[in-house]
Formats: C-alpha cells, sequence, structure tokens
C-alpha cells in the first residue's frame, strides 16, 4: 500500500478547510493516494452538515451582519462555528483502506487526535462512537462521509471557542431556548484555553502528526496538492457556499426554527409547546438521555412557572405535559 | 433452503430474507411485484448493521429516473453520510415519505415498512439476474461477513 500523503497547509482562507478534502474525495480512484489533510481557517465561517435545512438552524440576517459565510458540507453532523482558534484534521481515505463498520472507521481515523491530547497529557477518550471528550466534555467536532470511492472523517481540536458567536447565529424559536443551549455548550465543551494547556498550535499539530503515523500504521509522506487538485478545490468551494446548495433540503418557503439541538452525545436542547387551561405554555428543555435537566417554561397570558419547572427536573421529556398541573 | 439466512455480528443477530434479491455492493434489497410489475427498494441488515442507527434518509422524488449504481437519496448515521445507491435502472413510482420523517423505521422494520422507493424497472430481467438471487445467497452472507472482518475489525 502506498504511504499516506501529508498536506500541512497551516493558516488558509475558509473555502480551502472545506473544499479541498471535498475535491480530494471527489478524485479518488484505486490509483490515488491515501491523503490527511491538516489546516485550519484564518477567518471565521459557519459550515453546515449535509442533511440540515439552513434556515432552520442559522438566522441568515445574523450570519450576514457578522460576515460570515457559510458553506455546506456533504459530511454529516450538526452545525459548526469554525475560526482560527481550530485545529482541523481531515482524512481522505479509499473506503476500503478503512473498516466496513462505521464505530471502526470513526475509532481508526479518530485514534491520532485522540493520542495527541494524551500525549499533552490530558484524559483524553473517544466516546458515543465519536466524541472525543477532555474531562467528560467535548473538545472536538467530527463528522464524516462517503463520498465516491472515498471514505472521509474529518474533526478538530479546540484551543478556544467563540460561544458567543456560535449560539447569536442560531435560528431559535424562543429566547429560552437560546438561553439554555448556552448554559449547556458552556458546561458540555471545554477547550485547550479552559484547561489552561501551554501548547502552541505547531506543538499539536507536531504531535497529530506522529500520532497519525502510528495509529494508521503506515508511512507518512509529506506532500503538496496538484494543481489539478486545486483547481477542482475552487471548483468546489463554488458549489459547498451557492444558493442552490445552500438550499438544500428546504421543502418549504419558511422553515420553522430548529426544535431539537444536539450540543453533546448526552445533552440535547428541545423546544415544546402545549395548550394548558387557557394558557399556552412554550418550554424549552435541557435534556440528557431524554431526563429533563433543566427547563424554562413560559406562557401567554404570562404566569410564574418556577414551581412546575423545579418539579420536572428529572422527568423524562415524553412526560412533562402530564406532569405540569395548574 | 431456509427462507431466511441469519448472522450474528457480536451479540446481534440480523436476518436476510431469501424471497428477494440483493445488490452485491451496495446493500439494498429489490422485491418485485409480479402483479404491477414494480420492484421495492430497502436497505439491507448487512449493511445496516455497518452503518448502526439511521438519522437521516433523504430521497428522490417520484418521476426521477435512475441508473442502476446512481444515487437514490442519502442517509446519514453518526454523524457520516452516504448515498443509497439503486440496484437497478428504472422511474422512481413511489418514495416512502414515512422513513423519510423517521428514519429509525429502517433499521426497526427493514423489510416491510422500512421500504424506501417503489421503482418502475427499464432492465429488470438482466439486473436482476446481476444481484444475488435465493440460490447464492448463504455465500454472500459469508463472503460479505467475512470481508467485514478482514476489513472491518468486527469480532
Amino acid at each position: 500500500m502506498k504511504p499516506i500523503r501529508l498536506i500541512n497547509l497551516g493558516a488558509v482562507p475558509p473555502w480551502q478547510t472545506q473544499a479541498i478534502y471535498h475535491a480530494l474525495a471527489e478524485r479518488m480512484d484505486d490509483e490515488a493516494q491515501d491523503t490527511i489533510v491538516l489546516c485550519r481557517p484564518n477567518e471565521p465561517y459557519l459550515c453546515l452538515g449535509y442533511h440540515q435545512v439552513f434556515e432552520s438552524i442559522f438566522d441568515p440576517a445574523e450570519c450576514a451582519r457578522r460576515g460570515l459565510p457559510v458553506y455546506r458540507r456533504r459530511l454529516g453532523g450538526g452545525a459548526t462555528y469554525l475560526d482560527e482558534n481550530q485545529i482541523f484534521y481531515q482524512c481522505i481515505f479509499h473506503h476500503t483502506h478503512l473498516p466496513v463498520m462505521l464505530k471502526d472507521i470513526y475509532s481508526s481515523a479518530l485514534a491520532a487526535p485522540v493520542n495527541t491530547l494524551r500525549g499533552l497529557g490530558l484524559s483524553a477518550e473517544l466516546r458515543e462512537t465519536n466524541e472525543i471528550e477532555v474531562n467528560g466534555r467535548r473538545i472536538a467536532g467530527t463528522g464524516g462521509g462517503r463520498i465516491e470511492d472515498a471514505a472521509i472523517v474529518v474533526g478538530n481540536i479546540l484551543f478556544d471557542f467563540d460561544y458567543e458567536a456560535m449560539t447569536a447565529v442560531w435560528q431559535t424559536p424562543w429566547p429560552s431556548f437560546r438561553l439554555l443551549a448556552q448554559k449547556a455548550l458552556h458546561q458540555r465543551i471545554i477547550t485547550m484555553k479552559d484547561l489552561a494547556m501551554n501548547v502552541s498550535m505547531e506543538q499539536v499539530t507536531d504531535l497529530l502528526i506522529e500520532s497519525f503515523a502510528t495509529s494508521m500504521g503506515r508511512e507518512l509522506e509529506l506532500g503538496e496538492l496538484t494543481p489539478e487538485e486545486w483547481q477542482a478545490a475552487e471548483e468546489e468551494a463554488k458549489e459547498l457556499a451557492s444558493p442552490d446548495y445552500l438550499a438544500l433540503h428546504k421543502t418549504n418557503s419558511s422553515p420553522e426554527p430548529m426544535r431539537t439541538l444536539k450540543i453533546s452525545a448526552r445533552a440535547f436542547i428541545r423546544y415544546d409547546e402545549v395548550q394548558m387551561d387557557g394558557y399556552g405554555v412554550r418550554g424549552s428543555f435541557w435534556l440528557s438521555d431524554d431526563v429533563i435537566q433543566e427547563v424554562i417554561l413560559q406562557s401567554t397570558p404570562e404566569r410564574d412557572w418556577s414551581f412546575e419547572e423545579e418539579k420536572l427536573r428529572g422527568i423524562l421529556f415524553s412526560d412533562w405535559k402530564e406532569n405540569i398541573e395548574l | 433452503m431456509s427462507n431466511t439466512q441469519e448472522f450474528k455480528i457480536g451479540t446481534d443477530l440480523y436476518s436476510i430474507p431469501a424471497d428477494r434479491f440483493y445488490g452485491r455492493e451496495n446493500h439494498m434489497w429489490a422485491s418485485f411485484d409480479h402483479v404491477t410489475g414494480n420492484v421495492t427498494i430497502g436497505m439491507d441488515a448487512l449493511g445496516l448493521a455497518a452503518l448502526g442507527d439511521l438519522a437521516y434518509v433523504s430521497l428522490q422524488p417520484a418521476g426521477t429516473k435512475v441508473e442502476r449504481g446512481e444515487s437514490l437519496g442519502t442517509l446519514e448515521a453518526a454523524k457520516m453520510t452516504g448515498d443509497l445507491t439503486s440496484p437497478i435502472s428504472g422511474e422512481i413510482v413511489e418514495r416512502n415519505d414515512l422513513t423519510v420523517r423517521n428514519p429509525a423505521l429502517v433499521n426497526q422494520e427493514t423489510y416491510t415498512n422500512g421500504w424506501l422507493v417503489v421503482i418502475k424497472p427499464s432492465n429488470w430481467e438482466n439486473e436482476s439476474a446481476q444481484m444475488v438471487n435465493v440460490d447464492e445467497l448463504p455465500a454472500w452472507v459469508d463472503s460479505e461477513l467475512k470481508r467485514y472482518r478482514q476489513q472491518g475489525w468486527i469480532d
């Protein structure tokens, strides 16, 4: 088997951090070299998961006001805010060079970032198939996909995270939903800065390269993109940011805001509503394994719901309506 | 032979009914309706065992013409996307919106309510001959499990 080509791009414009791996995947065949790309964006941007509806996730006006470009990737997972405080690793392999079982694809590709973090003395673990956690909190976003003959796994390591920017661009059904989401995000995410790690991006990049060589059990060969690959990436970038592509999966002219938001494998924010004894009750819920951890209730007409909010903690989300008594 | 081929991955037991055809590489099943001449398409248990629980399914609308090997839609499981490729050529005459709204149906009722599309085939005789039939089923399941083990590190 050929050595894995390693392309270390450093800080590059946002389009390159999405378009290059798509272009390499499109061109994958029996003769192509497996490639790992390491990079980070030099400016912030937003990235939408393949199956998400743009207007349900992002507030287009707020994205525009902040000057944040949006790309849709052909990989799974949720919407993300990405910036220069995150290192990206992108594995683009012929699908026959990675395991068949999805959980094994993740464990083989994500062993390197996990070992990198461990190499820095952190208690990193791969949990719930594809979540990299340190001290039980998520320190990376991951995703993957199969494009033509390529199997792709991508992820990052968070040095710092702009919680304010991430939460400001969400299209939420109700202000309390955003409030709970912000709180959950702060509690469930962890960064190198939070961990007071005095380590440079270059050091982490070097550790990632060593770790990929070890975990993949194959030689890594420093390489560059060919002119044809650059050209293909430029074409991909236009597609990933095109209005038609961003509008994928939109089924009506005014999509509803999201009602479920995944913060991590064990933290979801959900919105629900019910009519009850003359009150229109709207609830934003923070769930862990479908159990309510925290809830904010509001109603029309207004009323103090603090007693009910307390009572709903620890109850299954599916049972919340039955557990409210007026 | 038994009308269902059963296999285990780890401790989980899966089944593959022998009353239909299977795509050799894409793990899609195809069931021919002798009354309408149409073919119902779904995903088989071996393919689903590799993926786990589906989170999203999107399907091409009725009226879409597909060639064998082209995309019928897409899926997502554990934040990983992939194409649902057609095992036959023809025109999609119906899609199962229930699976789009509730992808878990594909995992839970794989060979019944978890179907994906109905296709009016344009070359059923030739293309079904290239799929796995009832006689080939046991050997094909064994060879796929062997491949999963070699490539996939299943226990």
